[in-house]
């Protein structure tokens, strides 16, 4: 298979970290940032940050949790993902606290509260299990952002017709005899894509979740 | 009926036809046993995921991601099958600010979905899709009334100097040759402050969908798209614009009548600006590169005709010449090998097809065909030939035997690892007198390049194999090519480096 398809992608976390260090690959980071940045992006987002800012937060962001993935021990225990969440949930702490206090000096608002109530729930990095509220809805967000992810990833493979047969049928629960005969192909074929669609999505996030 | 006694399929067999390794004529008959059989398609539902999966899947695919869903009455249905990602996600919010509200709802009669904004004076309707360069927007131009597809350079390439500006030379370029076999562009905009071009709506697909579709196609079809795709690049190239680019997705197909045309001439030149401004790094998919391509040197037109080379093999054959696991290793393999003979694939394809392509395909510039000329005249022979074999002879030169590799190539490749393990070598020494001109945006552009590049002590040299090396020099080559082209594009202006524009304020 060739590496646009799922059998080159990184199967365990040493081999994304690896390549995640080795800075001259691009593609191992821009499936990261594919995935971690609207993550980060809706995060900040939601808590009425502007759209520039949440932006210009967002590489900040990025880029310590680059500088950060050093100092990851691949002997630990608990996965490379764990960490990278944490790692990524404290540096939009830190970054929210400072967005804070620029507001407080210009006035202010009732984002300071917010953030306030944000900050409260940071524990430290070492902090075992406290999962606050925050790392879960990073967490939670994380997961979806992987879904659609490899949904476009598979998409992309996969063809618009058998892509339709999967939506109409599996997403939009329409029936498989009306999709079948609008697109032209046969029931059997509609349940074939639309088995064989989502069982690449399962993969491909499965393997994610597991690195 | 008759399905009564049918007997069902194991789960082996029906996991064999998920992960498409079934020979095409027993997964017809699977399939046309699922259309009657209830079991196996439960089973097959189950082998696909557990329950979870498929609820967790459809839940997530069909949430949309607004955030402030009150200020978007207007927006599309989430359920748009086109995209998942289509509804709007959040991450495009940036294209919002540029779209103007729309004054009333401006009779969505002529086009599918509601307008979602105006840019100008076209209305946006949805978003085709996302690239590395940006978004591509579907609009309607309401003059004309005709669909358009709209690619707006996205913010990050539009803050670099660099980029935007060959972005719209690029565009101007391609916007000047016309020919049937390349899209038109119908206007450049390089006010707005996001650039965009403005294109034609071609609803077929792309070559690239079509072969994940429907595998290798027929000979004489693959004969009839080379020679269109031969035209348009000897247009493009008497103006002097190189694609840099030619691969199966960069080449739409008209719905219909099976016109195929090139996009984004020239465009990936303006990506490889800004991505090597802002991280150091390139973008893209290697697999259609050129050797001269994948080894950072300056192309000319033979790099086209290598990648029409390539993409020919892959319409053949189902799959690109240069498979690996890694896009380096992919690199390594275009620099250092010849693709597997496309008979060994397909067998249906002749020997004298296989030579065609390696004539393309040839790794030595001095002995690959070398203007897209040549290979019009020649395509245009082969195809009369495979329309009409009895009246029209094949050229005489496809007959001769595929070259072996030749000594000349394995010196050049010898040769070449000399260059790359010196300069390697050189490279890795102490940085004391590594000094380049003190100028201050290189300062700037160091903390930009973080970004993409997490500092790193090179690449633990553990797996000390061969091949690591030769993948991590030519890695090597790479950036020192990027460093190098980096410096020249500083030179290149003034508006190259930094542009404040980058991180302008708020825009509301």
């Amino acid at each position: 298979m060739d590496f646009d398809s799922t059998a080159a992608e990184p199967t365990t976390r040493e081999s994304l970290l690896l390549r995640l260090r080795d800075s001259k690959d691009e593609f191992a980071w821009a499936e990261f940032s594919a995935i971690y940045e609207p993550v980060i992006y809706r995060l900040v987002k939601r808590r009425g940050v502007q759209d520039a800012d949440a932006r210009e937060i967002v590489q900040e962001i990025l880029m310590s949790v680059a500088g950060a993935i050093e100092r990851f021990d691949v002997t630990a225990q608990g996965s490379f993902r764990g960490w990278l969440s944490r790692i990524a949930r404290n540096a939009t702490i830190d970054r929210l606290r400072s967005v804070q206090s620029r507001r407080e000096l210009t006035g202010g608002s009732s984002i300071v509260r917010i953030i306030d109530a944000v900050a409260s729930n940071e524990q430290g990095i070492d902090g075992t299990q406290q999962d606050t509220e925050l790392s879960h809805e990073f967490d939670r967000d994380h997961r979806q952002q992987l879904f659609r992810w490899a949904a476009s990833k598979v998409r992309s493979r996969t063809g618009e017709k058998n892509w339709i047969a999967f939506w109409r049928t599996a997403v939009e629960d329409q029936s498989v005899a009306a999709v079948a005969s609008d697109l032209g192909i046969s029931e059997g074929s509609v349940y074939v894509a639309r088995c064989r669609i989502l069982k690449r999505i399962r993969e491909l996030v499965h393997q994610r979740l597991s690195d | 009926m008759i399905a009564k006694q049918d007997p069902h399929f194991e789960m082996d067999k029906l996991r064999e036809l998920l992960d498409e390794r079934l020979p095409a004529p027993e997964a017809d008959r699977i399939e046309f046993h699922l259309s009657n059989c209830e079991h196996c398609r439960s089973q097959l539902r189950e082998i696909a995921g557990e329950p979870m999966w498929w609820d967790e899947t459809v839940e997530v695919l069909s949430k949309s991601t607004f955030i402030d869903q009150s200020c978007r009455p207007a927006r599309p249905t989430p359920s748009d099958p086109a995209d998942p990602q289509r509804s709007f996600d959040a991450s495009l919010d940036w294209i919002r600010p540029l779209l103007q509200p729309l004054q009333d709802h401006s009779s969505g009669a002529a086009d599918d979905a509601p307008a979602i904004g105006t840019l100008d004076q076209y209305s946006i309707h949805s978003v085709i899709g996302q690239g590395g360069m940006g978004v591509v927007l579907r609009g309607m131009d309401p003059e004309l009334n005709r669909p358009v597809a709209i690619k707006v350079l996205s913010p990050h390439l539009a803050g670099v100097g660099a980029a935007r500006t060959r972005f719209m030379r690029e565009a101007q370029a391609a916007a000047a040759i016309v020919h049937p076999a390349i899209v038109p562009i119908y206007s450049v905009v390089p006010s707005a402050r996001l650039p965009y071009l403005v294109m034609p709506c071609i609803d077929g697909g792309n070559l690239q969908q079509r072969l994940d579709r429907e595998g290798p196609l027929e000979l004489t079809e693959v004969v009839r798209i080379g020679l269109q795709i031969a035209e348009g690049l000897s247009a493009a190239h008497t103006n002097s614009v190189l694609h840099r680019d030619i691969k199966p997705a960069n080449i739409l197909i008209e719905e219909g009548n099976g016109r195929v045309l090139i996009s984004d001439f020239g465009l990936a030149r303006a990506l490889d600006d800004a991505t090597l401004t802002n991280s150091g790094m390139i973008a893209g998919t290697p697999q259609y590169m050129s050797p001269e391509q994948a080894r950072g040197e300056p192309l000319d037109a033979r790099s086209d005709l290598f990648s029409l080379g390539s993409l020919l093999y892959a319409l053949a054959t189902g799959r690109p010449p240069f498979r690996a696991e890694s896009p380096l290793g992919v690199l390594r393999k275009i620099t250092e090998t010849r693709a597997k003979p496309i008979q060994e694939i397909n067998e249906r394809m002749p020997r004298w097809f296989d030579n065609l392509v390696a004539r393309l395909m040839e790794p030595d510039l001095t002995l690959r065909i070398n203007s897209a000329d040549k290979a019009v005249t020649l395509l245009r022979e082969v195809n009369a030939h495979v329309r009409n074999p009895t009246v029209n002879r094949l050229p005489e030169s496809l007959n001769e035997r595929r070259p072996q590799r030749s000594l000349r190539w394995t010196l050049a490749t010898a040769g070449l690892l000399t260059v790359v393990f010196a300069i390697a070598t050189w490279n890795h020494r102490p940085p004391e007198n590594t000094h380049t001109e003190p100028s201050q945006p290189t300062v700037i552009e160091q903390s930009q390049r973080l970004i993409a590049m997490p500092p790193s002590a090179p690449a633990a040299p553990t797996p000390t194999t061969d091949d690591w090396d030769a993948v991590h020099f030519n890695a090597e080559l790479r950036s020192i090519q990027f460093a190098l082209d980096r410096l020249a594009i500083q030179l290149e202006g003034t508006d190259s480096t930094i542009n404040p524009d980058l991180t302008d304020g708020d825009q509301k």
